[in-house]
């Protein structure tokens, strides 16, 4: 078994086997979806359509993701060690959550509690310094957005602000 | 001319207009600075104040805050890989890589240096040949556009390493596919909008490069637990210090970077983004083979090229805007709305008419550089600090500005989370070795290269002869053909500048 595992392993970690990979799915979505785009009666039977360029775009990344898969360029294996992923999941969640609350919390609060669990999530522990570094970008980015380029953004949680 | 040329000296040199240039540029390097802020948002905020001035020194001012975004975006490019405005995206290519490796006060100078060069080149081309240079740009067709978005794409073959040109002509593809999300140019219809209201409008360029290049480095920092921050980087103003052998090394490289920037700033919708990757790629190609391989990795070559090239546009665009009133770019369309609302048309007669507007922007252009030169160069090392910032607080700060900079252009939280999608979509294909250059050069150049091929197709009645019936669309083409295949004839290895 384990002489046919382990060149099947190294042909699918390529990493120029797995990007390709993914964006020829990634294509071949776009390439349905391209039937879905509606067309005027008028334009149906023109060279160029909103379809045509979408279409040639698609074909030609098809071609070229099989291209890559069946002759990949010589660039090592993927490996997944040493890397934070943990870490990473929580800064993706963090951002995220940060545009859930930045209507209902209000900037003030939303990029405050942003930055001090950016920074704890780093590694920062002085908690009183992390927090006045926190509110001090914060204050200073509004205020330079809304006083000094008239760019108006609710400080405080919805109903709080005048 | 010299008569002109004196006349916009005492205009452009008079205390009021002095002051004025001097607070353009101060203000206009700053709110480049900003990710999400690039000139045209900053040219827009400094109408209210312009337009409390007389003509003359109104333009003068936003021509100066034009420069100064022009340059704070250059910075934001090197020191934290956030390049807020398309035409300094060719600037991280390079000056990032040095900024990591220490030299963030050269890569600064450096960027000053060739920007200003490129500013005074295409000042004096202006003042040679405008006229001259007006008629030849309005000969510029809709499929000779199209020719020059293909030379435009063809340049992905600077940012592929031996063997990569298929992995960044896929990358370039993805890119225009991304660029028709939204309605359709041509028609007007809905294309690959899934029912979703927030992307009728398409995607932003400044959502999709904030989040491929300042987000996806921040979160590459975090999962490799990387420190982006330079503690022991020299700071001082020796570091910035340039050796005669690198001042003559790049000296061949601002000259002729400065022409292409010039040439293409003067057509109508090229602009600063593809003069800076023309630049870049003509660059990469002539260096010398011991040279090649530091594109992408901190050549100085690499930093000069696209910042000639992109001061030097955008005074190009200048031209058109002034002899023959065309806006060339969303920047200069504001210019020339603030013309207009000060009763003076531009266009032919403007330098017969109103010699000290037209005099007196060419003759600031030259100020405006030099002042932002004089600025500037004294502030490197303080700027350059920003990378002494601790890791803890300078990835969180960088992902934030990234964020909000996304959020205050378009007031919508939906942008967020496709920023968020897309930073790790670029994470993924950044560690499958996939350059993200490329993506950025095609969704740059996709709108405007369908617009182009559908109405090239509409003027020659739905037929392709285009192509090979006009002189000016073959002979571009046939460069871009060269461009392309090129380095494979001549059996050169091309090399990867993707980051």
């Amino acid at each position: 078994m384990k002489p046919i595992r382990e060149p099947l392993i190294n042909y699918v970690s390529q990493k120029d086997r797995i990007g390709a990979t993914l964006i020829f799915i990634f294509s071949a979505v776009y390439l349905g979806l391209s039937q879905d785009i509606a067309l005027q009666s008028v334009v149906a039977d023109s060279a160029f359509t909103p379809r045509t360029l979408p279409q040639l775009l698609a074909v030609l990344s098809l071609i070229l993701c099989v291209m890559i898969i069946l002759k990949p360029t010589p660039v090592g294996r993927l490996f997944t060690r040493h890397r934070h992923w943990g870490k990473l999941a929580l800064f993706v969640g963090l951002m995220s959550g940060y545009g859930l609350l930045l209507r209902p919390a209000g900037f003030m609060l939303a990029s405050i509690l942003f930055l001090t669990s950016g920074a704890w999530l780093l590694g920062e522990r002085r908690h009183g310094r992390l927090i006045l570094i926190a509110c001090t970008i914060t204050a200073t980015f509004w205020v330079l957005m809304n006083f000094g380029l008239g760019v108006y953004i609710p400080p405080w949680p919805t109903g709080f602000n005048t | 001319m010299i008569e002109g040329i004196l006349i916009g000296l005492s205009t452009a040199l008079s205390l009021q207009n002095v002051v004025l240039l001097v607070t353009g540029c101060v203000a206009g390097t700053f709110i480049g600075m900003l990710p999400g802020l690039g000139p045209m948002s900053a040219i827009a905020l400094m109408i209210p104040i312009a337009s409390t001035l007389d003509p003359t020194p109104g333009v003068i001012m936003m021509a100066a805050v034009y420069y100064g975004a022009i340059f704070g975006g250059s910075t934001s490019s090197i020191l934290i890989n956030a390049p807020g405005v398309a035409s300094t995206v060719a600037t991280s290519f390079d000056g990032y890589p040095m900024a990591q490796q220490g030299k963030a006060a050269k890569a600064l100078t450096i960027a000053a240096l060739a920007s200003f060069a490129g500013g005074i080149l295409a000042a004096l081309c202006i003042v040679l040949a405008a006229p001259l240079l007006a008629t030849f740009s309005l000969t510029f067709q809709s499929s000779d556009y199209f020719a020059l978005m293909i030379l435009g794409l063809v340049t992905v073959a600077a940012f592929s390493q031996s063997g990569g040109l298929r992995k960044a002509l896929l990358m370039a593809i993805v890119g225009l596919m991304l660029s028709t999300i939204g309605t359709d140019p041509t028609q007007g219809v809905p294309r690959f909008t899934l029912g979703m209201i927030d992307l009728v409008d398409g995607i932003s360029f400044l959502l999709l490069v904030m989040a491929t290049f300042a987000l996806a480095e921040a979160l590459l920092a975090i999962l490799e637990n990387r420190r982006l921050e330079h503690r022991q980087a020299d700071l001082t103003f020796g570091a910035m210090r340039i050796s005669s052998h690198e001042a003559r090394e790049i000296s061949g490289t601002v000259g002729r970077s400065s022409l292409i920037g010039f040439l293409v700033g003067l057509l109508p919708g090229a602009g600063a983004t593809i003069a800076s990757f023309l630049a870049y790629g003509t660059e990469q190609r002539l260096a010398p083979g011991d040279k090649i391989s530091e594109f992408g990795n901190g050549s100085i070559r690499g930093l000069a090229a696209p910042e000639a090239a992109n001061n030097a546009a955008a005074t190009g665009s200048f031209v058109p805007l002034l002899t023959l009133g065309i806006p060339g770019s969303g920047t200069t369309a504001i210019l020339l709305g603030a013309l207009i609302a000060y009763g003076i048309q531009p266009g032919p007669m403007l330098y017969i008419n109103e010699p000290e507007v037209f005099w007196g922007v060419i003759v600031s252009m030259w100020l405006g550089n030099i002042v932002l030169l004089i600025l500037n160069l004294p502030l490197i090392p303080y700027i350059s600090r920003i990378l002494t910032i601790p890791n803890q607080f300078l990835l969180p700060a960088i992902i934030f500005l990234s964020l909000t900079g996304v959020y205050f252009v378009s007031f919508n939280t939906f942008d967020i989370q496709l920023m968020v999608a897309f930073a790790l979509t670029a994470v993924v294909f950044r560690i499958l070795d996939f350059p993200m250059a490329p993506l950025i050069l095609g969704f740059i150049l996709g709108g405007m290269l369908e617009e182009n091929l559908s109405r090239a197709l509409l003027i020659w009645d739905n037929e392709w002869a285009f192509l090979w019936q006009r002189p000016t669309t073959l002979v571009i083409l046939l460069v871009a053909g060269l461009m392309l295949i090129g380095p494979w004839l001549l059996r050169r290895k091309p090399i990867r500048a993707d980051q």
